[in-house]
């Protein structure tokens, strides 16, 4: 018969009376102990966690402990020097295992202070009258504490009882000691760093940029349409602070991204609330995102320094200097304007009016509001999916450009479509008929940034060349990426014929037709 | 999984101590050890503070598998595992005598442990038995405790000639000196001149020490109590040759 391995009491003063009454049945002999603080780190939208790791940095010895959730094994361990960083990108790492796994598992993100915990470990082998061990019980206690070092009123005990071989007898009688006692069995012990995060309010995966609405079935369309703003809403406002103390990119990139869903969700679901609100918060959503276009540009330029570097030969890497150092000066500039402008009271109250429409009951005066969503949402996604079907049709090889990048304009919001009311609709099909759509996706979107990226050399180039007494270096490496970039665009549009011909298929367009209905797809 | 038998036809010359410390040295680096005590005398189970089960008997020991396997006993050192004596162990060979291919028997059934052990280290009775003949069948490394006086180094002679007359495996048979006393020239001189002309001898020597004697009165193996003494250094030696050949 095999035995709990965990038995808990509720806390630490119970626990004590708990060993009082084993001292009693057995002989029991202190082993040992040892203590564990811990400040914890991970992403805002938990990418370590999310790959069943933690990471924390301990304090004597100080260094980096990377552990998987389940097991607490080791994964990967470093020194760790002192100092309270805000925040740390993998590249702020000493080289090593633990930064490759943390630039796998995080990218770009930065990992932020998460709380910390202490963790206490007490060993105490229980005796037979010989003085020989027969099982061993190890009380395991942590803690939150706050960052000065006090503790936070969440906590956990818990014994751990080990039987020895041959000692089961034993072992039982321990076993039932405990729970005489009340200890309550249990399965294995929740790492410690969970009371850390709850410390700091934080809890597993409580963020996510990802939209997954789940909407009831029968749902009206103005229900489901203010579901959705919310959940934007939610996710624009969560970012605010770490745009704020300008953490990682990804912050600004969330929100802007949250606030372009709620744009497109007003603009292509039309007529569910009245013409004034969808009038109003188009334009104002619209008026917050363009404050932070500047910043966002200069994010992505100084985020392309590595495939930019890539792309040129090492000789040409010093003109790239130069320019990423003027760039990161420029976007102190425009992070301040950015915030200047998001901290701006007009901004709050943008949002706190939308805040506020959104959570007011449903009002049945826009002439969709009680439409039933899944309908709407399927008549959407014909539409848009036929209008992909002809525009995609109609480009050639010698079709400029500004024609792939409205059809990508159009993919982008038969995504957004799909996000919006994919629960409603068969789940398995829906996701095979996205993954047919993803490279395609895959294609303009890489076309579109390799247009952008040349657009804006070409800008700086000329800039350059504009300017007196500019570096020849600098022009030779913007020369350089100019071809480099233009045949990587040229390159990518040579795929297009291929994917759109995956996607303008009978097959897809037959489920298509079965996902939303209608005679679509014969266009 | 690999099995080293302590044993010497005479008795009192450190066999058991020996088996019980290479076994806690073997389990402290990481191998799971079973130290299996055969000598009815049970000091081995003594020193790690076992007693045996009740149904624990020279038949189960014969029969291997789950019964043998319920009458192991965890120590208190991590990855040391004992399988204790008993007094019944004394009609060992009477029932050995009774059974089928009577000199493997012990072989066979310490083969049904080795998934869950790495090494298993046994404690043999001084005598020249039927059970003898089973131990050196299963032993991979037969390594016996040698006094360095001429009828200690008698007794290793005879042992070499019986194994040679019954045609039992000879391949694993080595020695080492056990209580050793450096003053006394005889011991000095027998020690010099067989480590030189017998190279089944492990070099290190395990001096006579007031250390080792100690593991009565503690009940645990040198190691628990003592790292340091000229004994430990030895047996650490020892452990290390062993080691080499074995593994």
């Amino acid at each position: 018969m095999s035995l709990p391995a965990v038995w808990w009491p509720s806390d630490e003063e119970f626990a004590r009376r708990v060993l009082a009454d084993v001292r009693r049945r057995f002989t029991v002999v202190t082993e040992g102990r040892e203590t564990v603080a811990a400040q914890c780190f991970e992403t805002f939208d938990w990418r370590l966690w999310e790959s069943g790791l933690v990471l924390a940095r301990t304090a004597r010895p100080a260094r980096w402990l990377l552990t998987r959730v389940d097991d607490r094994s080791t994964v990967a361990r470093e020194m760790s020097g002192k100092g309270n960083p805000r925040r740390i990108f993998s590249h702020g790492f000493p080289p090593g295992a633990l930064r490759d796994r943390l630039r796998d598992v995080c990218g770009i993100r930065a990992v932020l202070p998460a709380g910390r915990y202490r963790e206490s470990r007490e060993f105490f082998a229980l005796c037979n009258g010989d003085g020989k061990i027969v099982c061993r019980l190890v009380l395991e206690k942590a803690s939150a504490t706050e960052p000065r070092g006090g503790k936070v009123p969440l906590s956990a005990a818990g014994f751990r009882l080990t039987p020895l071989k041959g000692y089961s007898r034993e072992a039982r009688e321990a076993a039932a000691c405990l729970a005489e006692m009340g200890c309550r069995a249990s399965g294995e012990s929740a790492h410690p760093a969970l009371l850390a995060f709850a410390s700091v309010d934080r809890e597993p995966c409580d963020y996510s940029s990802k939209a997954r609405v789940d909407l009831p079935q029968a749902i009206a369309a103005a229900d489901a349409c203010r579901r959705i703003h919310l959940f934007s809403l939610d996710v624009a406002e969560r970012n605010l602070p770490g745009i704020s103390e300008d953490l990682d990119t990804e912050f600004l990139h969330d929100f802007r991204v949250a606030l372009r869903r709620s744009r497109s969700a007003l603009s292509l679901v039309k007529g569910v609330f009245p013409p004034k609100v969808e009038k109003r918060f188009g334009k104002d959503l619209a008026k917050i995102q363009r404050a932070t276009n500047r910043l966002r540009d200069l994010d992505v330029h100084l985020l392309e320094r590595e495939a930019f570097e890539a792309l040129l030969p090492p000789e040409l890497h010093a003109g790239l200097e130069g320019l990423f150092r003027q760039l990161a000066g420029e976007r102190e500039q425009a992070l301040r304007r950015c915030l200047e402008s998001l901290e701006r009271p007009a901004t709050s109250e943008i949002l706190r009016d939308w805040r506020a429409f959104l959570e007011l009951p449903a009002d049945s005066a826009a002439p969709r509001a009680r439409e039933p969503a899944e309908a709407l949402g399927r008549k959407l996604l014909r539409k848009r999916f036929r209008r992909i079907l002809k525009d995609g049709r109609a480009i050639g090889a010698k079709t400029p450009d500004a024609a792939l990048h409205k059809l990508r304009l159009q993919v982008k919001k038969l995504r957004y479509l799909l996000e919006f009311f994919g629960s409603l609709l068969p789940a398995d099909e829906t996701a095979s008929f996205v993954k047919r759509f993803r490279k395609l996706q895959n294609i303009l979107g890489r076309f579109n940034d390799l247009c952008n990226q040349e657009t804006w050399v070409r800008r700086r180039l000329e800039a350059a060349e504009a300017k007196e007494g500019t570096s020849t270096e600098l022009a030779a490496s913007l020369g350089g990426l100019l071809s480099e970039l233009g045949r990587a665009r040229s390159a990518e549009r040579a795929k297009f014929g291929r994917a759109f011909a995956r996607l303008d298929d009978p097959a897809v367009r037959a489920r298509a037709k079965a996902l939303f209905g209608g005679k679509e797809g014969k266009g | 999984m690999k099995v080293i038998a302590l044993y010497n036809i005479k008795g009192g010359v450190g066999k058991t101590a020996a088996a019980v410390n290479l076994a806690h040295l073997a389990a402290s680096g990481g191998k799971r050890t079973l130290l299996c005590d055969l000598d009815p005398q049970a000091a081995a189970t003594f020193y790690l503070r076992v007693r045996a089960g009740k149904r624990h008997s020279a038949k189960r020991l014969i029969r291997g598998g789950g019964g043998l396997d319920r009458q192991i006993r965890e120590s208190d050192f991590p990855g040391l595992h004992l399988l204790p004596a008993k007094l019944g162990f004394r009609n060992l060979d009477l029932k050995l005598d009774a059974s089928k291919r009577s000199r493997k028997r012990l072989a066979e059934s310490l083969r049904s442990l080795a998934d869950a052990y790495d090494l298993v280290v046994i404690d043999a009775p001084p005598n020249i038995t039927l059970l003898s003949e089973n131990v050196i069948v299963a032993a991979d490394l037969l390594l016996c405790p040698v006094i360095p006086t001429t009828l200690s180094l008698r007794t290793w002679d005879q042992l070499d000639r019986f194994l040679r007359k019954e045609k039992l495996p000879r391949d694993g048979l080595r020695a080492f000196f056990s209580m050793a006393e450096r003053r006394k020239k005889l011991h000095a001189s027998t020690v010099h001149e067989t480590l030189d002309s017998d190279p089944r001898f492990f070099s290190a020597v395990i001096p006579m020490s007031a250390a080792v004697e100690r593991m009565g009165p503690e009940r645990a193996p040198l190691f628990a109590y003592d790292r340091r003494s000229a004994a430990a250094r030895a047996f650490q030696d020892l452990w290390t040759e062993i080691q080499h050949v074995l593994f």
